[in-house]
């Protein structure tokens, strides 16, 4: 059975500007789903509304997991003056169980066992990545939560990435990631959340979206995302 | 001129007794109220960087001020707080070690909390996301704001150090200067370069300085080497 974000009239209002709204809406999140739309759209702030870190200045939100059943990529995460391996030990703070077999374990699934014992802050854009992959299978979520993983990365890098939500999903974990790449989307999706100006607008597949979008936002954001293509 | 210094290099040569004990002295009073002063003055600063609540600008202005509060005015209150007639007096700590330590450590506590604020604030502002995002706990976050800025808080940590060390107002008060006991290097200073013994006076603040800028060689160390280790 789908498991539904609910949103009842949400809004998140910052410094007297709505950055997020929406009617009664029921989302759900399985399989790999997409977030898309253009800057500004809402996407980064809904995925802090689903995870918790935020909650809305208006309306319910009802997540689908439990607050330590999600986890949260960020498509930058600065490191800690610490090494790798530390970067994962401090997951014991929130889960003593995470033994040392576990972190050799993550480290090796996303390729970075070799870089165990360095500075974090000296690891490439596409290792770092890894890490924080690392960090959010160790977390053993249901549900993963990306914002923009594959920005600032090389291509190498980003297939390596795609192959690591790609795996989370074979896994069994719903994944939800905010994505400007649409070939990255048609490529990974199996669902899609249109986003713009704070609004959910349409709620869809790739394949619906891509070939007939059933909104006028949505027929107009992908005019404009081919003409830049 | 030159004579004095000659005098006091060979008092230092032969490792005077009456120095030595000195030094040992305000080592022992400086070490424990640095270690007391950084065990309350970290965790001050950490929880004003990362905490938000009404008066924390009011509070951080208070905090800084007192980083510079004369040390005489110190030394007063806590010669008032530790007097006969005063709250603690029965402990029987003025004019004791013990004494010239509580009056070091509220020397250093607002320098080590000020300082450290500043540096942790600008490491929360960097990584409060990522930890929030992991929910970590509120004292797990404290422990690896501060594991991140370790290196740099060695500097507020030596500056604590340094001003211990030097100080003179609180320790002068508070320690009534008395000879095997409480006389330390800068009560000494002051007292020899008034009865006219420049020599011994001079030699004392030669280890001072020698003090400080060990400390500083050390920290300067452990920094580059961690910069190394680290990034």
């Amino acid at each position: 059975m789908d498991k539904l974000l609910n949103l009842q009239n949400v809004g998140v209002i910052r410094d007297g500007r709505t950055i997020l709204q929406s009617d009664d809406l029921h989302i759900p999140l399985r399989g790999i789903t997409a977030l898309v739309g253009p800057n500004g759209a809402g996407k980064t702030t809904l995925l802090r509304l689903i995870h918790g870190l935020i909650e809305p200045s208006i309306g319910q939100c009802e997540r689908p997991f439990a607050p330590h059943e999600s986890a949260l990529v960020f498509h930058y995460t600065p490191m800690l003056k610490a090494t790798v391996r530390e970067h994962l030990t401090l997951l014991r703070d929130t889960d003593r169980t995470i033994r040392d077999e576990a972190i050799d374990e993550v480290l090796q699934s996303v390729g970075i066992a070799h870089l165990a014992n360095n500075p974090a802050q000296r690891l490439s854009a596409g290792e770092r990545q890894k890490l924080c992959f690392a960090r959010a299978r160790l977390q053993n979520p249901k549900l993963v939560l990306l914002d923009e993983p594959t920005a600032n990365l090389d291509p190498n890098a980003s297939d390596d990435v795609e192959q690591m939500i790609a795996q989370l999903a074979k896994d069994g974990k719903a994944v939800l990631f905010a994505s400007h790449n649409m070939a990255q989307v048609k490529r990974l999706a199996t669902h899609l959340i249109f986003m713009q100006d704070g609004k959910i607008v349409e709620i869809s597949s790739p394949g619906v979206f891509f070939k007939n979008p059933q909104t006028k936002e949505g027929s107009q954001f992908l005019a404009r995302e081919f003409i830049a293509q | 001129m030159s004579s004095t210094f000659l005098d006091a290099f060979a008092l230092l040569a032969h490792l005077d007794a009456a120095i030595v004990r000195i030094v040992i002295t305000s080592l022992h009073v400086s070490i424990p109220a640095l270690i007391l002063g950084t065990l309350v003055g970290l965790p001050l600063g950490a929880w004003l960087a990362t905490e938000e609540f009404a008066g924390k600008r009011v509070a951080i202005v208070i905090l800084n001020s007192l980083m510079g509060i004369p040390t005489v005015i110190v030394g007063v209150l806590v010669y008032l707080v530790l007097s006969r007639s005063g709250p603690f007096g029965e402990w029987g700590w003025l004019f004791t070690v013990k004494g010239m330590i509580v009056a070091q450590f509220f020397i250093t506590t607002p320098l080590i909390a000020a300082l450290s604020r500043q540096l942790l604030e600008d490491s929360w502002k960097i990584h409060r996301d990522t930890f929030m995002a992991l929910r970590l706990p509120y004292f797990s976050r404290l422990k690896w704001l501060i594991w991140d800025c370790r290196f740099s808080l060695t500097i507020a940590i030596l500056a604590g150090f340094a001003r211990a060390i030097s100080e003179v107002g609180a320790v002068m008060i508070v320690g009534g200067n008395i000879d095997r006991v409480t006389r330390t290097m800068t009560t000494a200073i002051a007292l020899e370069t008034s009865k006219g013994d420049l020599a011994f006076a001079l030699s004392l603040g030669i280890v001072l300085l020698g003090i400080v800028i060990l400390a500083n060689i050390f920290i300067f160390v452990v920094r580059q080497i961690a910069e190394r280790r680290y990034g």
